[in-house]
C-alpha cells in the first residue's frame, strides 16, 4: 500500500465540485481511498483522522491550496491516479451543456461546441469561401459549398487538399445533396434506399431522386459536386471520389451519374472508373454520346426520367410503366389541347427555376418548329439578347445570375417569374407557358398557390382577347416534402393546368403539341 | 476515405440560417454560425492577419 | 502551434499563474518607484491638461489642493496648466486607479506583491460613493475624507494586513465569482470577503481600543446612529466605513489584476492585450510584445442605466483603469457569474451568458482560477488576442461605472462600453511590422 499526495498551489474549486471529484478519483481502478480537498486546517485534520496524511500535506498545503491525496496498492498506481485527478481538474468543462443559446460567430467556436461535427455547410459570399474552407478541412470535416462565385483556382486547391485528407468537397455552387438520408440545402425528402447518385447538376439530382422516390424506390446517398467539377481544370475530383464512396458503400446497389457532358479528359476518367465498379452504373450526360457510355460498360440514359427509371429497374424494383420510353402521351389529351389554340399561337415560353431542368428541356426540343432562344448556353439554340423579352420559342432559366443578383432564387421567391407569366400571356403568339415547380426544404412553402395567382391573371388577359393558353407544369418533389407533391398537383389541376410526372414528359408533350 | 456514411451527420452551418433551421426541424444535429466577413472584409487587414498566423 | 500561438499560451499562463497578495500599505512617493513630489498619476493612456475631460481635470485640481500646492480651484487650474506639474498614466508606475484614477504623491496606496513572479503593483484607497475625488469633486468634504483615509483608515488596515500576514486577493476574486460578483461592476461579494478576512486583525490593531485621534472624524451616522458623537473606536469606524462602501475591495482587486496583466506583458511575439485603460478622453491599450507603446482612440460614451435625475447626455466618455479586470478575464467577461446586475446589459440572464460566451471568441484560454458555476464551472474567457478582436470584429465587453461629464458631480449610472476597434487595428499593424 502506498500513499501519495499532490498540492496544487493557489487553486480554488467549489466544495461541491471537489466532493464530486473526490468521488471520481475514488472510483479510479486500484484506488483504495482518495480525497481532493482545500488545505484548510480543518480539512487537514480531517485527512489526518482518515489516515490520508503526509508530511507534504502538513508542511506545504495552505488554505488557498488544493490537496489531492490518494491511497493505492502501490506508488506507481497512486501516482497514476493523481495524474488522472489533475487531468480531470484541468479538463475544460464538458461542451454539451455549455452553449446555452449562444450563436457562435466563427467556425472555430462552433467546432468547440461540436467537436464531432463531420460536415460543414457553407453559404457565405464566394470570396471568403477559401479562407473558411481551409480551416474546416484542417479540422477534418467534409464540406458542402452552396456559395457561388468561388474562384476556380480556389475550387481546385480546396478539392486537392480535401482529396489528400480523404474528405469530400461538394460544390462550390452545390445547391443540393442528400447525405445519410439528410437533405441538405435545397433538397427533397426522399425514402432511403439502394440507389446512390453523384450529380454535377443540382436540379438534376432533385429530379432523379424525387422520381426514384415516386417510383417506389429510395436513395442511399445523393452527392453533389458542383457544376465545375467536371471541367478539365478541376478534373472531376469530387465526382471520382463520390463514385469511389458509392462503390464501397454497402447500402448502395445501383449508381447514377448526372451531369452535363464533362470535358473530354474528365469524361474518360469518370467512365473508366465507373466501368470498373461491380455495381450497375446509370450515366446521364445530358446531351452526351451514349455510345461511349455503353462502351465503358455503363447504362446510358438520355433524360433524367430515364435515368430514374433505369436505376429503379436495375435495383430490381417494380418495373415502371413505359420505362425506357421517353414519350408516353395521351393522344386524346393532345387533341383536346390542340383545339384550344388558334393558328397564331405557335410558340412555347418556358420559364424555369431549375437550371438542369431548363437544360434538359432544350435537349428534348430537337423537333420544335421555329427557332429556340435561351439565356443558357446551348449549342442548338440562339442566345437571347434581352432576357426579359421572348422571341419565338424561348426557354429562360430564372436561376441564372442576371435574375439572382441581389434577389432570392426563384425557387424561394417566384414573384419575378410570376410577372413574366402575365407578360407572356399578352403575346398573341404564345401557345404554351411551361413552368417547373420545385418543392423541398428551403423552397417556397406553396409554389402552386403562388403560381396560380399569376395564371389566373394571365387567363383574364387572354380571355378578353378570346384566346386560351395552355399551361404545362412539372412538379419536382415528393409527398414527403413539406409542400406535399400531391397537394400541389391537386391545386394546379383544379385550375386546369396540365401537370406531368416529370420534366421530360412535360417537354415531350409540348413538342408534340406544337410540332404536329 | 473517411467513414462519412457510417456516422451520424453532424453539421456546422455557416451563412444562411434557414439551412440550419430546416436541419434542426428534421432532428439533424446542427450548429449555426452567425458568420460575418473576417475583419469586415478589409483586404489590407486580412493580409496583416495572414501574416500574423 | 505557431510561434505567435505559443507566445500567447505562454503569456496567458503567466497571467493565470500570477499570485497577487496584498502585503502592505504605504505612501505613494515612498513606495512606488519613480514617484516624485510634482508627479500626479491619472487613469488611462497619457494625456495633456488641455485634452483632459471634466472629471479628470477636477480630480487633478483636487489633488493639487490636497497636496497643498494650491489653495483653491483657481490656483490649482493655473498650476495644472502651467506645465510645472507632471502628469503620467498610473500604468507607467505599475499602478491603477478607478475613474479619474488620480494618485497624488502623499496618498496612501495598496501594495500588492506577486508571489509567483515577484514585483509590486499599486492602487489608492477607495473613497466610497457620492462626491469623491475620483469623479473630480474636491470640496472640503472630499478633502476631509481623503485625509481620514490616509491618516486613519490606511494605517489601520496596514497594521491589520501585517498581522494577517497578507491577503490572497486572487482567491477572494475566485470565491466572489461564485457569489454573484463579476469582479468589476458588482463588488458586494469581494468586499464582504475582504471585510470578513481582515476584520479580526483590524480589531487586533493598536487602533482597536483607540477612541480618540487627531484626524477629523468621518460622519458615519448613515451606517448606524451608534457612530454619532465619536465614541466608537477607530477600528470600529474603519469597519463601519468598509461596510458602507461596496467598492472597498475594488482598488485592491484592480491592483491584483494589474499584477496578473503585468505577468503577461513582454512576452516576445505575443499578441495578447496586457493593458486596457481610459482617461475620459481616449481609450488606450498596450500589447504584450509591443513594449510601452500605447494604441489609442477616442473613448466612447458608455451605454447603460442612469440613476434617477441623470440621463445619457450627462455622461462623460469612458474613464478609469478598472478595465484592467476585463484584461485578465473578469468583469464583463465574467458577466454570466453576475445575474444580479444583468439590468445593466439588457435585462435578462440570457444576455449575461451571451456576453461571456461572446468573449470566448476573442480570448485564448479558459481561466483555471476563475470559473462560472452556472456554466458548468467553465473558466472565464481570459487573454484577449488582438488578432481575434480584429478578425472577428468583436471588441471586449466592458462593464463600467459612468461618470458625470462635469467635475465633482460623481457617478451617474453604470452599464457597458465598447472600446474603439481602431486601437486594435493599430496594434495589429504594429504587430505585423
Amino acid at each position: 500500500m502506498a500513499l501519495k499526495s499532490y498540492i496544487a498551489k493557489n487553486t480554488f474549486r467549489d466544495s461541491v465540485y471537489l466532493m464530486r471529484l473526490s468521488n471520481t478519483v475514488r472510483n479510479f481502478e486500484d484506488v483504495i481511498e482518495a480525497e481532493v480537498i482545500i488545505g484548510t486546517d480543518h480539512n487537514k485534520k480531517f485527512l489526518r483522522s482518515g489516515g490520508l496524511w503526509s508530511e507534504e500535506i502538513e508542511q506545504e498545503a495552505g488554505a488557498n491550496d488544493l490537496i489531492i491525496a490518494v491511497e493505492a496498492e502501490n506508488e506507481e498506481k497512486a501516482e497514476k491516479a493523481i495524474q488522472k485527478a489533475l487531468d480531470e481538474l484541468n479538463k475544460e468543462a464538458a461542451r454539451d451543456n455549455l452553449q446555452n443559446e449562444f450563436v457562435p460567430r466563427t467556425f472555430e467556436t462552433a467546432y468547440k461546441y461540436m467537436p464531432d461535427a463531420n460536415l460543414a455547410l457553407l453559404s457565405i459570399p464566394g470570396r471568403y469561401v477559401e479562407r473558411e474552407a481551409n480551416q474546416i478541412l484542417d479540422k477534418g470535416l467534409h464540406l458542402m459549398i452552396f456559395s457561388d462565385n468561388v474562384p476556380l483556382e480556389a475550387e481546385v486547391s480546396l478539392k486537392k487538399k480535401a482529396q489528400g485528407k480523404g474528405l469530400l468537397v461538394m460544390g462550390p455552387d452545390c445547391g443540393t445533396a442528400i447525405i445519410n438520408g439528410v437533405p441538405l440545402a435545397f433538397a427533397n425528402e426522399v425514402r432511403r434506399g439502394r440507389i446512390g447518385i453523384v450529380a454535377a447538376a443540382g436540379t438534376g439530382l432533385q429530379e432523379v431522386s424525387t422520381l426514384i422516390h415516386n417510383y417506389g424506390e429510395g436513395i442511399s446517398q445523393g452527392i453533389g459536386t458542383g457544376g465545375r467539377d467536371v471541367k478539365a481544370e478541376v478534373g472531376g475530383i469530387t465526382m471520382l471520389q463520390g463514385l469511389e464512396l458509392l462503390a464501397e458503400d454497402n447500402d448502395t446497389e445501383v449508381i447514377v451519374i448526372i451531369s452535363k457532358p464533362p470535358d473530354e479528359e474528365v469524361l474518360e476518367k469518370v467512365l473508366d472508373q465507373a466501368g470498373k465498379i461491380d455495381k450497375p452504373v446509370v450515366v446521364t450526360f445530358l446531351g452526351g454520346d451514349p455510345a461511349k457510355i455503353k462502351a465503358a460498360g455503363c447504362e446510358p440514359a438520355l433524360t433524367l426520367k430515364e435515368a430514374a427509371q433505369l436505376a429503379v429497374k436495375l435495383a430490381g424494383g417494380e418495373e415502371v410503366s413505359g420505362s425506357a420510353e421517353i414519350v408516353s402521351i395521351d393522344a386524346g389529351l393532345l387533341k383536346q389541347t390542340k383545339n384550344n389554340l388558334n393558328q397564331n399561337q405557335r410558340y412555347l415560353r418556358a420559364l424555369y427555376s431549375g437550371g438542369t431542368l431548363a437544360y434538359e428541356a432544350l435537349l428534348l426540343m430537337e423537333n420544335m418548329k421555329g427557332k429556340i432562344y435561351t439565356n443558357l448556353s446551348f449549342k442548338d439554340a440562339e442566345n437571347i439578347e434581352d432576357v426579359y423579352k421572348s422571341r419565338e420559342n424561348t426557354v429562360i432559366d430564372y436561376g441564372e445570375d442576371e435574375f439572382t443578383q441581389g434577389r432570392l432564387h426563384p425557387m424561394i421567391d417566384p414573384s419575378l417569374r410570376n410577372t413574366r407569366i402575365v407578360e407572356e400571356a399578352k403575346d398573341p403568339e404564345t401557345a404554351v407557358i411551361m413552368l417547373d415547380l420545385v418543392l423541398g426544404y428551403n423552397a417556397h412553402p406553396d409554389p402552386a398557390g403562388s403560381v396560380i395567382e399569376a395564371i389566373r391573371e394571365a387567363r383574364e388577359v387572354v380571355e378578353k382577347e378570346k384566346r386560351q393558353i395552355v399551361f404545362v407544369t412539372t412538379v419536382c418533389g415528393t409527398d414527403e416534402d413539406i409542400q406535399k407533391r400531391s397537394d400541389q398537383v391537386e391545386k394546379l389541376k383544379k385550375e386546369n393546368v396540365l401537370v406531368f410526372p416529370s420534366n421530360a414528359d412535360a417537354v415531350s408533350f409540348v413538342v408534340r403539341l406544337l410540332s404536329s | 476515405m473517411n467513414n462519412l456514411f457510417d456516422t451520424e451527420l453532424k453539421v456546422i452551418n455557416m451563412g444562411l440560417e434557414d439551412f440550419a433551421e430546416t436541419l434542426k426541424e428534421r432532428g439533424t444535429k446542427v450548429i449555426h454560425v452567425r458568420w460575418q466577413p473576417p475583419a469586415m472584409g478589409d483586404e489590407d487587414i486580412l493580409s496583416l492577419l495572414d501574416k500574423l498566423k | 502551434m505557431s510561434k505567435i500561438d505559443q507566445a500567447n499560451k505562454k503569456a496567458v499562463e503567466r497571467m493565470m499563474k500570477s499570485r497577487p497578495v496584498w502585503v502592505d500599505i504605504g505612501r505613494a512617493r515612498d513606495v512606488i518607484p519613480g514617484i516624485k513630489d510634482n508627479l500626479f498619476l491619472h487613469a488611462g493612456p497619457p494625456i495633456t491638461w488641455e485634452r483632459m475631460s471634466g472629471p479628470l481635470k477636477g480630480a487633478i485640481m483636487g489633488g493639487l489642493i490636497y497636496e497643498g500646492k494650491a489653495k483653491n480651484a483657481e490656483e490649482a487650474e493655473k498650476l495644472a496648466a502651467s506645465g510645472e506639474v507632471e502628469f503620467a498614466p498610473c500604468h507607467h508606475y505599475n499602478s491603477v486607479g478607478p475613474m479619474a484614477g488620480v494618485i497624488t504623491p502623499s496618498q496612501m496606496v495598496f501594495i500588492i506583491e506577486d508571489k509567483e513572479w515577484g514585483g509590486y503593483t499599486y492602487s489608492n484607497m477607495n473613497e466610497g460613493y457620492g462626491k469623491v475625488l475620483r469623479y473630480g469633486a474636491f470640496d472640503d468634504e472630499v478633502l476631509k475624507r481623503l485625509r481620514w483615509l490616509d491618516e486613519v483608515y490606511a494605517p489601520v488596515i496596514k497594521e491589520a494586513v501585517h498581522l494577517a500576514g497578507g491577503m490572497d486577493i486572487k482567491s477572494i476574486i475566485a470565491q466572489a465569482l461564485h457569489m454573484g460578483d463579476d469582479g468589476h461592476n458588482r463588488n458586494r461579494a469581494t468586499t464582504s470577503l475582504f471585510i470578513r478576512t481582515i476584520a479580526p486583525f483590524v480589531v487586533e490593531t493598536d487602533w482597536g481600543k483607540k477612541t480618540e485621534y487627531d484626524t477629523p472624524r468621518l460622519d458615519l451616522s448613515n451606517v448606524n446612529e451608534y457612530f454619532k458623537g465619536g465614541k466608537a473606536t477607530a477600528a470600529a469606524e474603519v469597519l463601519a466605513f468598509m461596510h458602507s462602501n461596496d467598492l472597498t475591495s475594488l482598488n485592491a482587486i484592480m491592483a491584483a489584476c494589474k499584477s496578473m496583466a503585468l505577468a503577461a506583458h513582454g512576452v516576445e511575439n505575443s499578441t495578447l492585450v496586457t493593458t486596457m485603460a481610459r482617461n475620459g478622453t481616449d481609450f488606450g491599450i498596450r500589447v504584450s510584445s509591443t513594449g510601452d507603446k500605447w494604441f489609442t482612440a477616442p473613448a466612447n460614451v458608455p451605454d447603460g442605466l442612469y440613476f434617477s435625475g441623470f440621463k445619457a447626455s450627462d455622461a462623460n466618455p469612458d474613464i478609469g483603469d478598472s478595465v484592467i479586470t476585463e484584461t485578465v478575464g473578469i468583469g464583463g467577461f465574467a458577466m454570466a457569474a453576475a445575474p444580479a446586475i444583468v439590468n445593466f446589459i439588457g435585462g435578462n440572464p440570457a444576455d449575461a451568458f451571451d456576453a461571456t460566451n461572446e468573449m470566448y471568441e476573442i480570448t485564448v484560454a479558459e481561466n483555471n482560477n476563475f470559473n462560472i458555476p452556472a456554466m458548468d464551472f467553465r473558466g472565464t474567457p481570459t487573454g484577449i488576442d488582438v488578432r481575434k478582436v480584429v478578425e472577428k470584429n468583436i471588441v471586449p465587453r466592458i462593464n463600467t461605472g459612468i461618470a458625470h461629464k462635469e467635475a465633482g458631480i460623481g457617478q451617474v449610472g453604470a452599464g457597458i462600453v465598447k472600446p474603439p476597434m481602431e486601437m486594435f487595428v493599430e496594434a495589429l499593424k504594429e504587430l505585423a511590422k
